[in-house]
């Protein structure tokens, strides 16, 4: 009976963090931050004449600017306190050199856990605005996650349907390598060179328009003509592969094709691919190929090495 | 017979095991491998490159000697001169006849900046991103390269290392053991002791290895914890390694005799061969060493020596991967802990300066014939487009779409990224 009195007392005294409410930003957590992080990350102020900038470009003070975070990083993942520098740098060892504050006393056991609880639940700022903010300090940070030649895939992602997953999986039972060009495209990387069983034409087919990049070395006949159904196939490598004259003509089916690799690839009777009509295609690796393309394409073709010549160099 | 309460030895070795391997937490977002997943190629967006060739000059490489002269300055030039490239208004020097017709490939950036002036921390620096210090291990970049990028082979181990300090260039830091590079000895003779006694048949190599896994059960099943678990997965990777039918990746005797003289007939050359018969088998980070840079005494003997050696490797690397057509999907790095000084010293040597220094990248969706970054008249010092060693990192993990701002949580609860707090030089791309 005494232990659950001392309980219900205990759960009382700590009413911030109490297990049924939320917390509460502008009770709980600004007083934290007031105290510990205003110092150094606020609007930039005079102090004897000389105008303080916040420090690591970071603002604490303001709604906007705390969900901005600096210029490289964002501070606050709402839900996921762990991905939040904002509370994971407070909890680290006094020693540590990222640890914040930097100087002075850290924050106490409870503090640490009302930031944690704050953002677990969601980082909720109630009516909370802060500071005014200036428009130019909100421009986004340069975002180096995405960079800009790809955006290409962008734009193709969202004409993609999802791959079939069955399909996938059976491809991958059989050794092939599948993956998402970036996080949770339907643009697929497909490479069956390491396969070892054999390939199921019917579930490459299936996702044969997420196929973006593919690598076909040394695969034969009837894999290499369901070529012909990738109509969204931008990278092809066939280096060092023998090409029956079905797969030659289904080259010429690959409209969005802008790198083909072909090096020591050997054609049958040395039939020569129509490559006039992938007008997107930019460069044709060729290097001892069967290939007897003239140079004077549209696009470029790599035929000879440009290696050291053995003679010794003479100065 | 064997079993834990009647052994004692087991019981000894089993508790030793415990207490070595440590009970540190599980901390590494496992590639999640139920049915139906779809990894991605890189964790955060398609890279321009899939794979790495770094190729690290230890000692610290003269740039005003290779690729940033001040031809105009002789007394800080000394004597070697200039020559002309296969790249409009790029000049380097005539130690480098052979790379000069591969620099309409290549990106020099002249604004290297270290902090670290020793041998040993700056080659830490430039392969972790962070300083060394006493209270952490970093992980090294072909254990990092290792942990976020998914193998485009299955077979074969992701991330190769072909010489230089070990403890920096294979450190696993705090990441599991089994991210950390596989080393390599000499190229020339391939990767050792895969083929197994051949005295012993293929169904004995079976019986013994069910028995070692009916042994290690109890074990792993009383210890359920990721370090333990990553030593079995050493061993299976080692197995899957050595029944790879891709072995033939490793054996440049299967290259053409003239072309090994194209890439020098040196260990470095074979280095740079080897490297390009394991992109081609999609291998993800190959990092080659080559040393002897310290050039305090005689600098310019000594860097036109190691000049030929990384003059022949280096081209015939850059011409081969290309006229293959791997070098678009190829990075080909040429690092190096510090510069050297432009005053030639009373021993006619250079000496360490890391406040600013040359480094290339090459390939991987790098612009070709590009100068990034300015040094001063000097030499001595970054005028524009300051790089720090994090930044040039960044770069290398930007063109291979790593997700740098991935906060990795060591075990002992501190918070890691691929580069630091460096960023990545976007307009070289």
């Amino acid at each position: 009976m005494f232990k659950i009195i001392i309980a219900i007392i205990s759960l009382l005294l700590s009413s911030n963090v109490s297990a049924y409410a939320k917390v509460n930003f502008e009770r709980s957590v600004l007083p934290i931050l007031k105290e510990n992080c205003f110092n150094c990350h606020r609007a930039p102020y005079k102090l004897k004449g000389r105008i303080k900038k916040p420090k690591g470009n970071l603002r604490l003070d303001s709604r906007l600017m705390i969900l901005k975070g600096n210029d490289k990083k964002k501070i606050l993942v709402a839900g996921s306190p762990r991905n939040s520098p904002l509370y994971h740098l407070t909890t680290l060892h006094k020693d540590d050199e990222s640890v914040m504050p930097p100087k002075g006393d850290l924050l106490t056991k409870a503090e640490q856990r009302i930031l944690f609880n704050w953002i677990s639940e969601g980082a909720d700022f109630g009516n909370w605005e802060g500071a005014p903010v200036k428009s130019e300090e909100l421009e986004p940070a340069r975002d180096f996650s995405f960079p800009k030649i790809h955006e290409q895939y962008k734009a193709l992602s969202k004409s993609l349907k999802n791959p079939s997953l069955t399909a996938v999986q059976n491809l991958m039972d059989s050794g092939a390598i599948v993956m998402r060009i970036y996080k949770d495209s339907p643009a697929l990387y497909l490479s069956l060179r390491p396969c070892d069983k054999k390939i199921d034409l019917s579930s490459l087919k299936k996702i044969s328009l997420n196929i973006i990049q593919a690598d076909f070395r040394n695969q034969s006949s009837p894999i290499l003509e369901s070529l012909k159904n990738m109509k969204n196939l931008q990278t092809l490598n066939l280096s060092g592969t023998f090409l029956s004259k079905e797969s030659i003509l289904a080259l010429g089916e690959l409209k969005e094709l802008k790198t083909l690799n072909l090096s020591n690839a050997k054609f049958e009777n040395k039939i020569q691919p129509d490559l006039t009509p992938l007008k997107k295609l930019k460069i044709v690796y060729a290097l001892n190929s069967d290939l007897s393309l003239s140079n004077q394409q549209y696009f470029k073709i790599v035929k000879t090495a440009e290696l050291p010549s053995i003679k010794q160099f003479k100065r | 017979m064997l079993n834990d309460s009647s052994s004692t030895r087991l019981r000894f070795i089993q508790n030793m095991a415990r207490a070595t391997l440590g009970l540190s937490a599980s901390f590494i977002p496992a590639y999640a491998k139920e049915k139906n997943h779809i990894p991605h190629l890189a964790k955060a967006h398609a890279g321009s490159a899939k794979h790495v060739i770094y190729l690290y000059m230890s000692g610290g490489m003269s740039h005003i000697d290779t690729f940033d002269m001040r031809p105009e300055n002789k007394t800080i030039q000394g004597p070697v001169a200039p020559i002309r490239t296969s790249a409009d208004g790029i000049r380097i020097s005539e130690y480098l006849p052979y790379t000069a017709k591969q620099m309409h490939h290549v990106s020099i950036i002249n604004s290297m900046r270290s902090t670290q002036g020793v041998h040993e921390k700056g080659n830490y620096f430039m392969h972790t991103s962070y300083t060394a210090r006493g209270t952490i291990s970093h992980p090294s970049l072909g254990t990092w390269i290792n942990h976020f990028c998914p193998a485009i082979n299955s077979t074969l181990p992701q991330s190769v290392v072909v010489g230089g300090d070990h403890t920096i260039n294979l450190n696993p830091g705090f990441f599991e053991a089994k991210n950390a590079p596989m080393p390599m000895v000499t190229p020339s003779s391939g990767i050792l002791a895969v083929k197994g006694n051949p005295n012993i048949s293929q169904s004995r190599k079976k019986a013994r290895l069910e028995k070692l896994q009916k042994m290690n059960a109890t074990f792993m099943k009383q210890n359920d914890m990721k370090k333990i678990k990553s030593y079995d997965d050493i061993y299976r990777e080692a197995l899957k390694v050595m029944s790879s039918r891709d072995l033939l990746a490793f054996d440049i005797n299967k290259e053409n005799p003239t072309l090994r003289q194209q890439y020098g007939s040196t260990p470095f050359g074979d280095a740079c061969m080897l490297a390009r018969r394991l992109v081609e088998y999609d291998t993800r980070f190959i990092e080659i060493d080559l040393g002897g840079w310290d050039s305090h005494f005689e600098n310019h003997d000594e860097v036109e020596e190691n000049c030929a050696t990384l003059d022949k490797g280096l081209a015939a690397l850059l011409g081969d991967l290309h006229s293959r057509g791997l070098l678009d999907e190829t990075l080909v790095v040429l690092a190096t802990e510090f510069g050297r000084t432009s005053k030639i010293n009373s021993r006619k040597g250079r000496d360490h300066q890391p406040a600013a220094f040359t480094t290339l990248l090459a390939g991987g969706g790098v612009k070709g014939g590009n100068i990034y970054g300015k040094k001063n008249n000097d030499c001595d010092d970054v005028i524009e487009n300051e790089v720090s060693i994090p930044d040039f990192n960044a770069t290398i993990g930007y063109a291979l779409g790593l997700p740098q701002e991935e906060i990795i949580i060591s075990p002992s609860g501190r918070p890691f990224t691929f580069a630091d707090k460096g960023n990545p030089i976007s307009d070289l791309f």
